[in-house]
């Protein structure tokens, strides 16, 4: 009992931090989000289309592909996997910025509770349980 | 069969009795393999009849309530005809139909829609065929509700036909799709062309065919195939337990030819083999590679040259690979990393060691290239290995690979792995022309007996050590982070010591100084080839030299220290001279998030400026910086406005 309780103590001290540090501002981050905020004007309609939907580990996924022309589909992977690129590179650069690369899945999925929060209501979205529902 | 001989048998009960009378028969249950009737009823009624089927279960379907009714039915002894027919599933627009049964043969005429007819005819010797015109998947999804999902669309016209010894059929699909129902396999305006052909020797059908893939698209996420002419051309055997594939060769135009055999039981591919002699690479990197790689967030390539490939697989799963490039090519990234003239063989074995050796005509770094060299390998499980040393030709001397072995990790972790390299001593003076920089002379030389890389990043145990401007200049712990990422980056210690600052004026075109410098880096990060932090510091060697400074250089000093350095002498009086003598020089500059916080001689700062130059001898110059705090990318571009003109900046 005693061993459980620490461990949540520690796992919310780990969380605490984590979130208190993840306004962390270096030169690779600013590149990273810039590249990111570039993008998401292609990405924007994919989500608004319910294509495209947000894990709940802070990485974007084709939810609907029939929602794209066929034609278009092999662009709407590439603008998924550059962003996952980015996304990833951004949370390890967060973890390491904080000193602590082993936060990184954490980081991630704090990220995925954020961008889910700010998603617009129509887009899809993963519960906590990984499960797709429509914001 | 069956079936035909149930209503057989009520044609022949009626058969004897010439007179048109009104029949009923009801059947309770009826079973075989495929098909369970269940509650049949026939009713004849002044030449009209009717079929109701209360639950019929076919191809693992169930449906209730099947009617079957002809508008006329003709019923003469030996023959029996279904006029104006119509078939009405549960739930199911009804079907136009024509049946006709006579001695042992029977024809079926369904109209599913408009312009749209299957003819099916089944003669008393077992010869059987079946005519499409226009045929929709209209049906199929009536009989098999599960392929609804997948959106099927299309038009399928030809013939088929055969016995119990015999098939061959001839169709073209034409304007077909169908979608998976979470869109990740789909097809459009998909045209196809089929010839298959089979005979039967004893239990065994031997099989032959060819297709024809002329117009649509094809789409297996991430990958979209477009329709290129490519043939396809098949053989091979199929009996009760199991198939067996003799050679089937797809001719992919451009791409060239892909091979396959195998065989299987009806549950799983027992064996199988893909031959891909020679194919033209950079169609296979633009049709399938680039897709797949760049899905995953995977830097863009682009593959040139010929090569050949060949997979083994059997019941456990891969069993042997083997690539051979042909004067293979690679870019990655536009040019971030080029491999050109590849050629060798390599292959893997499962449970098996394997060496193998590519042959490389250059490699290019962005601008650093390299001569040919070998590669010999050595493969076993998911380990790639060296098997001698590497030397590769690099600007009149060499670095050696002593070693390397690299392991892939299925799952996020990808590769791990570790090498060792050296640097022989390369001219400094060749270096910097090939990286376009202003020529230094010098040596550089590395001894990096143990690099590591694991989550993508790699640690570079030793150092890199250059002998430059008379004095040495020598990188340790170095790092590469996510070197396949979007934001590759360097980071170092960086320890100068008694750089000669004569020649390193000379080379910047910085002024005119004389002596000598110690300079620490520390937390150097580059990427993209600019500083994104540092904590510098740079002082004078310690030791007995002449040292002067030249009116530009005191200039550009002044430039570094930004808007409120300032010279302390007199501005009349600095213009009568060309240089000046000095004690010490001293800066530090930490960088960070775009700033770099200045500081100057240690101990040394006065009425809230720090000192860069402390003068000394005859005539002493003393520079002063004030501003502490200067914008990094201002500061770079106010050197490099000041190294490119003369102009002398404010000196008060």
């Amino acid at each position: 009992m005693k061993k459980w309780l620490m461990l949540g103590l520690l796992a919310l001290g780990l969380a605490a931090q984590a979130q208190g540090n993840l306004e962390v501002d270096t030169p690779v981050i600013n590149s990273l989000k810039s590249s990111m905020q570039s993008r998401f004007a292609q990405l924007e309609p994919l989500f608004s289309a319910g294509a495209l939907g947000l894990t709940r580990d802070g990485k974007v996924e084709v939810h609907d592909p029939a929602a794209i022309p066929l034609a278009q589909r092999p662009v709407a992977n590439n603008l998924v996997g550059a962003e996952n690129r980015d996304r990833a590179a951004l949370y390890r650069e967060i973890a390491r910025a904080n000193q602590h690369p082993e936060w990184e899945a954490d980081i991630a999925r704090t990220f995925g509770r954020r961008w889910i929060e700010k998603a617009r209501p129509g887009w899809w979205v993963q519960d906590d349980n990984g499960q797709w529902k429509k914001k | 069969m069956w079936l035909a001989g149930g209503i057989l048998l009520a044609g022949a009960a009626y058969g004897e009795n010439p007179e048109p009378l009104d029949l009923q028969l009801q059947l309770a249950r009826l079973e075989h393999p495929f098909v369970v009737i269940e509650a049949l009823q026939l009713q004849v009624h002044e030449g009209q009849g009717e079929l109701q089927i209360g639950s019929l279960a076919l191809l693992g379907q169930r449906w209730n309530r099947v009617r079957l009714q002809c508008g006329q039915l003709d019923l003469t002894p030996g023959r029996w005809r279904c006029h104006q027919g119509r078939l009405q599933l549960p739930g199911q627009a009804a079907i136009a139909l024509e049946l006709e049964q006579q001695g042992g043969d029977w024809w079926l005429r369904l109209q599913p829609g408009a312009d749209e007819m299957w003819r099916f005819r089944y003669q008393a010797n077992g010869r059987t065929q079946l005519s499409l015109h226009n045929a929709s998947p209209r049906l199929l999804t009536t009989l098999l509700p599960s392929w609804r999902a997948k959106a099927l669309q299309g038009r399928l016209n030809g013939e088929l036909e055969g016995d119990a010894h015999r098939f061959k059929a001839r169709l073209s699909l034409s304007q077909a799709g169908y979608s998976s129902p979470d869109g990740r396999q789909a097809a459009e305006a998909l045209q196809l062309q089929f010839e298959i052909q089979g005979r039967r020797q004893a239990q065994v059908w031997q099989v032959q065919g060819s297709a024809r893939w002329s117009a649509g698209l094809l789409y297996q996420e991430p990958v979209l195939l477009e329709a290129a002419n490519q043939r396809l051309r098949f053989a091979g055997r199929v009996d009760g337990r199991g198939w067996k594939l003799d050679e089937a060769v797809l001719d992919w135009p451009r791409l060239g030819e892909i091979e396959a055999q195998g065989q299987g039981s009806w549950q799983a591919l027992e064996a199988g083999q893909l031959r891909l002699p020679d194919l033209d690479l950079q169609t296979l990197g633009e049709v399938l590679l680039r897709p797949w790689l760049e899905s995953r967030g995977l830097p863009r390539m682009a593959l040139s040259g010929r090569g050949g490939a060949a997979l083994k697989w059997q019941g456990s799963g891969l069993q042997q690979i083997s690539l051979e490039p042909r004067g293979a090519g690679l870019v990655v990234d536009s040019g971030r990393l080029a491999l050109e003239g590849l050629s060798g063989r390599l292959e893997w074995q499962r449970d098996q060691v394997r060496e193998g050796e590519l042959r490389l005509e250059r490699l290019a770094l962005g601008r650093l290239e390299t001569g040919a060299f070998r590669v010999p390998l050595r493969l076993q499980g998911r380990e790639l290995a060296l098997r001698q040393a590497l030397h590769i030709p690099l600007l009149e001397t060499q670095v050696v690979v002593d070693h390397f072995k690299f392991t892939y990790l299925p799952g996020p972790g990808d590769w791990q792995g570790r090498l060792g390299l050296s640097v022989q001593p390369l001219a400094l003076e060749a270096l910097t022309r090939a990286l376009d920089l202003p020529t230094m002379t010098g040596r550089l030389s590395a001894n990096l007996p143990a690099i590591h890389y694991a989550r993508g990043e790699a640690s570079l145990e030793g150092d890199l050590v250059i002998q430059v401007f008379d004095g040495n200049l020598s990188c340790t712990e170095l790092r590469l982070i996510d070197p396949f990422g979007p934001m590759p980056r360097i980071l170092a210690d960086v320890t100068a010591r008694h750089l000669d600052l004569g020649q390193m004026t000379q080379t910047f075109s910085f002024g005119q100084m004389t002596g000598f410098i110690d300079a620490d880096l520390r937390q150097l990060e580059i990427a993209q080839w600019r500083p994104l932090a540092f904590d510098a510091r740079i002082v004078s060697s310690p030791g007995s030299y002449p040292r002067r400074i030249s009116q530009k250089a005191v200039e550009n000093i002044t430039a570094l220290g930004g808007g409120g350095a300032m010279a302390a002498v007199q501005g009349s009086f600095l213009r009568f001279f060309q240089d000046f003598g000095y004690r010490r020089i001293g800066l530090s500059c930490r960088l960070e998030n775009g700033v770099c916080h200045m500081g100057g001689i240690a101990g040394e700062d006065r009425n809230g400026g720090y000192a860069i130059v402390e003068g000394g001898g005859i005539p002493a110059l003393t520079v002063i910086g004030y501003n502490r705090n200067v914008d990094w990318n201002e500061l770079v571009s106010r050197l490099q406005a000041a190294i490119r003109s003369s102009a002398p900046p404010v000196i008060k």
